[in-house]
Formats: C-alpha cells, sequence, structure tokens
C-alpha cells in the first residue's frame, strides 16, 4: 500500500504515504471493531486509502509541491483523467510493479545496507518502527532517525519510483538481492534478537525475492538462485529449534521435519538458475545447502561435494566466514588436525577473532584433539561474542560437556 | 510547437455532490489523454462545474446569472494541448470522447505565445 501511495505522491513523500497508510488503519481497527470485520478486507483497505489519497490530492495541488512532471502522475491534475488514473494506480498488476518499484528505490546504492533493511521492513513489510527496533536490538529512536535519513535522502535525490533501465539493471539487481539476502539471514539467524529464527522475517525476504522471480525485468538466473537458496534453508525451520526454543545443530535434527515440499519447490527454482551461463554466489550457496538437504542423514553428507562448491565460493567471494566454513567441511572430510591447518592458512586472521563461529568452530576442533584448556578457551571467547541468549547456552553446555 | 486551447461545449455537465466529489466520467478520458501524455502532447485541463456560474458584462459590469441559454453552448471544461499547427491540433482532437456527445462541440484555438 506505501509503495502504490509513493507513486501517487511521489517518493519524496514517503512520509505521507506512511502516514495514509497509519490513518487508514486506525481507521480500520475503529470501524471494524464497531461493525465487524468486512467481507473484503483488504479491498476495504485499499478503498479507504485511495479515497484518502483523493483527498490529500485536491486539497494539496497548490499548497504542497507534488511533481507533476512525472508522466503516470500528470493526468493526475485534470478532473477529466483524474479518477480513473487514481483507480489505475490501485489495480493489481501495477501494484506488483509498484512494489518492485519501491523495492529499488529502497535499495539505491546511496542508501547504506542498514537502513536499505529498515525502510524495506517498513515500507514494504508493514513492521512498526518498536518491532524494526526489536529485531535489531537497538531503540526505537535509532531506527526512527535512519528511516528519517532514508525519507531525507528521497526527498533530496527526488527519486523517481522506476525500475531501472538495462544498463543499470544489472547492478541494481545485486542490490535488492543482497538486501533481500540480509533480510532472509537476519530472519535466519537473528544476530540480535532473544528469538533466534525470526519466521516474519524470513516469510516477507522469500516474498520479496518470487516478485522479483515473477517480472521479466528481474528474472535473471541470480534471482531463482537465491530464492533455491532460501527455499532449502527455510525447509529445515521447524527443525532448528527444540520446543524450549534452543537451538538444535544439524547433526541433530530431525530430517523427518523437514519441509520436503519447499525443497521440491527449491529444485524448481534451481533448475531455473541453471539457465544461461552465470554462476553467482547464491548458486554455489544454493548448491551447498541442497546437498545437505539432499542427505538422508548426517554421516551420509557428501562432504567431498560441499567442499568443493566452498572452494569455488572462497575463489568467487573470498571472505572470513566462507573460510570458516570451508574448514568444517575439511573437518568432516580430513579430521581436526586438517581444518586447523586450514584456519590458520586464513589471512585475515585479526577480523577472525571477532567472529564468534571462528572461534567456536576452534573451541570444536580443539575438543576433537583433546586439547580441553585451548577447547575452553575458545568456546570462552565465543560466548561474549554472541549476543543471542540461545547461542550462548549451546556453548556453555560445550563446555561443560568437556568436564 | 505551438499551445492550443481546446475549448469545449455541450455533453455531460460536471456536477459535483457530497457522495461524489469528482463528478464520474468515462475513463475513456484518461485513455485518450495517456496518448496525449505519451507524445508530450499534453499540458493541462480541467472540467468546469455545470450548473453554476455568473457573467458580468459591458462597461457597468452587470452580473447576470450565467451561462446561456441553451446546454450545448455552455462551456464544459478546456484543455491546452501542444501541436505543431491548427491542423494536427484537430487530428489529435479526433478520439477525444466528447465527440460521443450528438451535442458536444470543441473549438480550437491557438494560444498566443
Amino acid at each position: 500500500m506505501v509503495a502504490v501511495l509513493t507513486k501517487i505522491f511521489g517518493a519524496e513523500h514517503l512520509a505521507m504515504a506512511e502516514d495514509v497508510v497509519q490513518d487508514t488503519l486506525l481507521q480500520a481497527m475503529q470501524v471494524w471493531s464497531d461493525k465487524g470485520i468486512p467481507d473484503n478486507p483488504s479491498a476495504w483497505l485499499y478503498r479507504v486509502a485511495r479515497n484518502r489519497a483523493i483527498d490529500i490530492i485536491r486539497r494539496n495541488r497548490h499548497a504542497i509541491q507534488f511533481d507533476f512532471s512525472d508522466p503516470e502522475r500528470i493526468l493526475l491534475t485534470s478532473s477529466y483523467s483524474f479518477t480513473a488514473t487514481m483507480e489505475h494506480f490501485w489495480q493489481e498488476e501495477p501494484v506488483r510493479d509498484d512494489m518492485l518499484r519501491m523495492m529499488f528505490a529502497c535499495c539505491h546504492p546511496g542508501i547504506s545496507e542498514e537502513n536499505q533493511l529498515c525502510i524495506i521492513l517498513k515500507t514494504l513489510c508493514g513492521f512498526s518502527t518498536a518491532e524494526i527496533a526489536k529485531a535489531f536490538l537497538t531503540s526505537e529512536d535509532t531506527i526512527s532517525k535512519r528511516l528519517y535519513r532514508t525519507r531525507e535522502f528521497f526527498r533530496e535525490k527526488r527519486l523517481r519510483l522506476a525500475i531501472p533501465s538495462v544498463p543499470e539493471m544489472k547492478q541494481r539487481t545485486d542490490a535488492v538481492l543482497n538486501a533481500i539476502y540480509l533480510l532472509f539471514n537476519e530472519g535466519y539467524n537473528s544476530t540480535h534478537a532473544t528469538a533466534l529464527i525470526r519466521r516474519d522475517m524470513l516469510e516477507e525476504a522469500m516474498l520479496l525475492c518470487k516478485l522479483l522471480t515473477e517480472h521479466t525485468h528481474t528474472q535473471v538466473p541470480e534471482t531463482f538462485a537465491l530464492m533455491a537458496l532460501m527455499c532449502f534453508h527455510a525447509s529445515r525451520t521447524d527443525s532448528r529449534l527444540s520446543a524450549e526454543g534452543e537451538i538444535i545443530l544439524l547433526q541433530d535434527q530431525d530430517r523427518g521435519k523437514w519441509d520436503r515440499q519447499l525443497v521440491a519447490t527449491g529444485n524448481d527454482y534451481m533448475n531455473r538458475a541453471a539457465s544461461g551461463h552465470t554462476i553467482s554466489q547464491y548458486h554455489v550457496e544454493a548448491a551447498i545447502a541442497y546437498e545437505h538437504c539432499a542427505a538422508e542423514n548426517y554421516t551420509q553428507t557428501n562432504w567431498e561435494r560441499i567442499l568443493a562448491y566452498y572452494d569455488l565460493l572462497c575463489e568467487m567471494a573470498p571472505s572470513p566466514v566462507t573460510e570458516v566454513n570451508r574448514a568444517v567441511a575439511i573437518m568432516q572430510l580430513h579430521g581436526a588436525t586438517a581444518a586447523l591447518t586450514a584456519l590458520e592458512r586464513i589471512t585475515a586472521q585479526k577480523k577472525l577473532s571477532s567472529f564468534y563461529l571462528y572461534n567456536s568452530l576452534l573451541g570444536e576442533l580443539h575438543a576433537r584433539l583433546r586439547n580441553i584448556p585451548l577447547a575452553k578457551k575458545y568456546f570462552g571467547i565465543a560466548m561474549t561474542q554472541t549476543q543471542s541468549a540461545t547461542e550462548q547456552r549451546i556453548l556453555g553446555s560445550k563446555i561443560s560437556a568437556l568436564d | 510547437m505551438k499551445d492550443y486551447l481546446l475549448l469545449f461545449r455541450g455533453g455531460p455537465q460536471y456536477i459535483p455532490s457530497a457522495e461524489q466529489p469528482q463528478a464520474p466520467i468515462s475513463p475513456d478520458w484518461r485513455n485518450w489523454m495517456e496518448t496525449l501524455v505519451k507524445n508530450g502532447r499534453f499540458v493541462a485541463g480541467q472540467r468546469l462545474v455545470g450548473d453554476t456560474g455568473a457573467v458580468l458584462k459591458g462597461r457597468k459590469t452587470q452580473l447576470t446569472d450565467g451561462p446561456y441559454a441553451e446546454g450545448k453552448e455552455v462551456v464544459a471544461g478546456y484543455l491546452i494541448i501542444k501541436a505543431n499547427d491548427l491542423e494536427e491540433a484537430a487530428a489529435l482532437l479526433k478520439g477525444c470522447p466528447i465527440f460521443e456527445h450528438d451535442d458536444a462541440s470543441t473549438e480550437i484555438r491557438e494560444i498566443a505565445f
């Protein structure tokens, strides 16, 4: 809804669009609690929001500087075409495109990744400022400031909500995919929140990506690969947490709980991702995730293939995180000593040492080699590095298991 | 490219009410105008409210109720478009939905400047 309204008012009036949505929801709460929920709630909401938009344009046409030079908006200036144009803005097909346009605007290279996520959650996923603050374990104030900065950016740059031109498309789509993946990761493994998995964020990320897969301009192999990757990861959601909300490690997960339907969907996307000649990071990561999904049990995991994928990934997009994951595969294939050697070879040691998974893996390796004091030391460091209560509990239980 | 004023006379009157502040109009108008916009020909234009008005006349600026005797003579609205010449302006006007009404007519005038 915000996406449509932003197109009507122009991106420089994003706050106005958000106000309309807020007012609409308030009105819904009042009217619905009075008269009951209407037959078609979403149509009701759209109608109210549309009428409010009509009011605002009519009242403020001259007072507020709407940029009517946009060819799509200029027809709002004439009473001959106003009503029909307003209707046109609210039709289903354009609405889907509007979300896409909004996504591109939110992922403008001039906006930092953090701020991109905030504005996406706010305008496209309908999160409240408080919810976003909770998700990032920060104050509402901070989030408000971030949103404010992004809106200012929209205003200053007079951003037009548009699907980028062909030469820009690739780069801009990459930015959108990156934001979606960040959103998904945040939901999959909340770095901050007390809940380790945020299903709502997983779902929103997948929904947004699905939109991209349905639009001709953004149907690139990377999009399908990311979609496949998210399907494979998400298929395990139910088995990743115990009833008490404790994380269950991959080797201990009940594979019967894995969502086979979602794995199959992921496979479909994977096949579509295979068209063309591009192999992206998402392709390789999806392939790794698929190997895990395909293994009947942990011991049957094809670590050889997974290690090969990690080798490829380290070449394509070297990152300390990938190196650490690669070391896990080495540990499975060649044992703890080989994995330790691999870890020592990583150049960015300093950056790594502040990374809790790295220390936790070091702890694990030393535990396997029965270097108890070292194992305890690294598990201890890792514990101080994660803010997630659940992960701290796991590390704690690993330390006590050493005694 | 020059600006032309299209002065619409006749056709259904624009009479807004409390329930319908934007008195209904056929979506054909939007479709036709969208073509003008796409070709860079649209400048501006509005409907005029049909059932009220006044006329101030002569040196004495005498005020009379307006507008006029017959509905088909009442100006119902205007549009300003861009065209190379009068002929092209007329050609652009051809698809206009106003002509679905038998009593409608449109005057085309070049705008000075």
